[in-house]
């Protein structure tokens, strides 16, 4: 059986109404089909602001502005006073501070630099060689961190550790903010000069962003300056995790045990 | 000061019939049954030149304000609109000035503390603000520090990038976000007084808004304990604008499309005169999710910041236009019984016009106006008697 095609619907009994229905609905008798053409003509008069309920406002633009602006600049510095009372401080123990894992035992490699004659030691099962060159050697160390040693002729640390800041890749490692100096810095037995920084780690080949920590620290010895430049997850547990690098301590390794040319 | 007195009401309302429902119903630009427009006879049904909760606007325009702040008058919508640019540029300003973590945690609190304040000036909650208020913005906020816990704890440690992998960072975690964004307000779902397609929007945007906050500031958590005053770049500038801003927007516009269609459709308001499987529940969850989908999976293999936050400015107007069609078909499909009340004056147009469900005058629609400032309907005589 073919049904006629439904042209409307009654807006009182909401029932289908055809071209054959007629001029009110089948069921509730409501007028459905015709046209009308609108009135005109019409007018409703505009009552005085003061009468209309929806103008008494709760909030005058006076006391929005009052409380929007109050409450955003409130919530601004009491908040920006609690981030600064609980930032961590840094912790008095030297970067190189024991791990708590226990020393390691085997497995050690040794990357050697001809050029400058510095040496670096590593764990072969935890650490692999990324890249290396004629100045350096860039290592990936346990679960996605990364360490990289660079050599240059000279004494000049200071310029050393502000080249290597700057040659940091700012799409991968994004919003770098310094932490503050790293305290007791040594490379090898060398004191060193070093900055930890927090920010963010974007992976160049896609992925998801997260909370990164880095360090830059230079040392010269024997007119060679070594600078290492060491990225990890950041670890909010200041007290096992050195300026929140979660492999602070895998990373702690490479470094202790990088030779210096002619050092004891 | 004396109260100005309103013009007394015509003692007849002239009546014509509706050429879209049929009912004879007072004249105007408006059909105040159904909401059509009456002086377009030719695409008048739908009205999509008048939205049906800002008349004075387009349904195809991305407007923050009149979309998620539907209950504000014209006027009043200006000032929201206003505090709103401010506090935009109040961000960018912290970030010239070097001042990430202020400008992060500004970012984050401008819209909620906008939205908080749009609650107490239109009584959305009614008489119950502590119930709803826990239930939403607290709740929201609770549920996105809880988030940022534990995504964080199994997202930090790896510098790979490539632990979690598509999957979890770009499917799951998007998702399980908009699930808990939606999950409190269903709570009041089944609330007697909540009952209006608006109240939904209401209820799954505050909770976003909380949500969004707690996410911003937590995930951030370790670029605000850094120094105050830090070298801040354009990239600062943008990511603080993308995370507080228009991925606040974005999740307040799909969280309140799945709230807004779900109260349409448990509540039955309906009175079904634009049912379409594009705007209904099922339709409205899928562009949620497809949508917080579709940002993560650019999240993920964006290869800049700049690309990423291009591509939220893209589709955020877009789901916000998309928010205002679902709504303003919601608000022309709610309704009662046919009454025609005595003459009061548009909250939205200030005419004296006879009480409907649409102001025959400027169309907007009645649940669309602040509770305490909206007239009463007349009660159908079979709505009064007992069951």
């Amino acid at each position: 059986m073919v049904q006629a095609p439904v042209i409307g619907f009654c807006g009182r009994c909401g029932a289908p109404f055809t071209a054959a229905s007629g001029s009110f609905c089948g069921r509730c008798g409501n007028p459905v089909a015709a046209a009308p053409p609108v009135a005109s003509g019409y007018t409703y008069p505009v009552a005085p602001p003061g009468s209309v309920p929806a103008m008494q406002h709760k909030l005058s633009r006076q006391r929005l502005w009052i409380f929007g602006a109050g409450a955003v600049i409130a919530l601004v510095v009491i908040m920006t006073v609690v981030v600064v009372v609980v930032r961590p401080l840094g912790t008095t123990c030297h970067f190189s501070c024991s791990s708590q894992h226990g020393p390691p035992l085997v497995g050690n490699s040794l990357y050697k630099n001809d050029k400058f004659g510095y040496s670096v030691e590593y764990l072969a099962a935890s650490t692999k060689v990324a890249s290396s060159d004629a100045n350096g050697v860039v290592l990936n160390v346990g679960q996605g961190s990364q360490i990289s040693f660079t050599g240059t002729s000279g004494t000049d640390v200071d310029g050393a550790l502000q080249s290597a800041f700057k040659g940091i890749d700012s799409n991968t490692f994004q919003d770098l903010q310094p932490v503050g100096p790293v305290r007791g810095a040594e490379i090898g037995n060398v004191p060193a000069k070093g900055t930890a920084y927090k920010g963010n780690f974007v992976p160049p080949n896609g992925g998801a962003s997260g909370p990164v920590g880095a360090i830059v620290m230079a040392a010269s010895f024997n007119n060679v300056t070594v600078v290492t430049v060491m990225f990890s997850g950041y670890s909010t547990d200041q007290a096992n995790q050195p300026y929140g690098l979660a492999e602070g301590s895998s990373l702690d390794y490479p470094i202790t045990l990088t030779h210096f040319p002619g050092s004891p | 000061m004396t109260q100005q007195q309103p013009p007394p009401p015509s003692a007849a309302v002239t009546l014509e019939s509706c050429h879209h429902c049929g009912e004879l119903v007072p004249v105007g630009a408006f059909c105040g049954h159904c909401g059509s427009n009456l002086v377009d006879t030719s695409g008048g049904r739908s009205r999509t030149h008048a939205f049906a909760a800002a008349p004075h606007e387009q349904v195809a325009r991305p407007v923050v304000i009149s979309t998620l702040f539907p209950h504000l008058t014209r006027r009043h919508a200006q000032s929201f609109q206003l505090v709103l640019a401010a506090g935009i540029l109040l961000v960018v300003a912290l970030a010239a000035l070097q001042l990430v973590a202020p400008a992060t945690i500004a970012a984050a609190v401008v819209l909620p503390v906008l939205y908080l304040l749009y609650l107490y000036e239109v009584e959305v909650y009614q008489h119950e603000p502590v119930q709803v208020l826990l239930l939403t913005v607290v709740a929201g906020a609770a549920l996105g520090v809880a988030f940022t816990l534990v995504t964080g704890t199994f997202t930090s440690a790896s510098l790979n990038g490539t632990q979690q992998g598509v999957l979890v960072s770009a499917v799951l975690i998007p998702v399980i976000a908009q699930v808990l964004m939606v999950a409190t307000p269903l709570l009041l779902l089944s609330h007697a007084h909540f009952d209006e397609t608006l109240d939904g929007l209401t209820f799954g945007v505050a909770t976003a808004l909380g949500f969004t906050m707690a996410t911003v500031i937590g995930g951030n958590w370790h670029l605000l304990t850094a120094p105050l005053v830090g070298g801040a770049s354009s990239e600062d500038v943008l990511r603080i604008l993308r995370e507080g801003v228009l991925v606040a927007v974005v999740n307040a516009s799909t969280t309140g499309l799945v709230t807004a269609a779900l109260w349409l459709r448990v509540r039955r308001r309906s009175r079904r005169r634009f049912v379409s499987p594009w705007r209904g529940l099922q339709a409205s969850v899928v562009v949620a999710f497809a949508v917080q989908i579709g940002l993560g999976l650019v999240s993920y293999y964006g290869r800049s910041l700049l690309a990423v936050v291009v591509a939220y400015a893209i589709v955020a107007p877009l789901l916000l236009i998309w928010l205002r069609v679902v709504l303003h078909f919601a608000l022309l499909e709610e309704g009662a019984e046919l009454e025609i009340g005595d003459a009061t004056a548009c909250p939205e147009c200030h005419r004296m016009v006879p009480t409907m469900v649409f102001c025959p005058a400027c169309g907007v629609a009645r649940s669309a106006s602040a509770r305490q400032a909206r007239p009463e309907l007349p009660m159908p005589a079979a709505a009064e008697a007992p069951a």
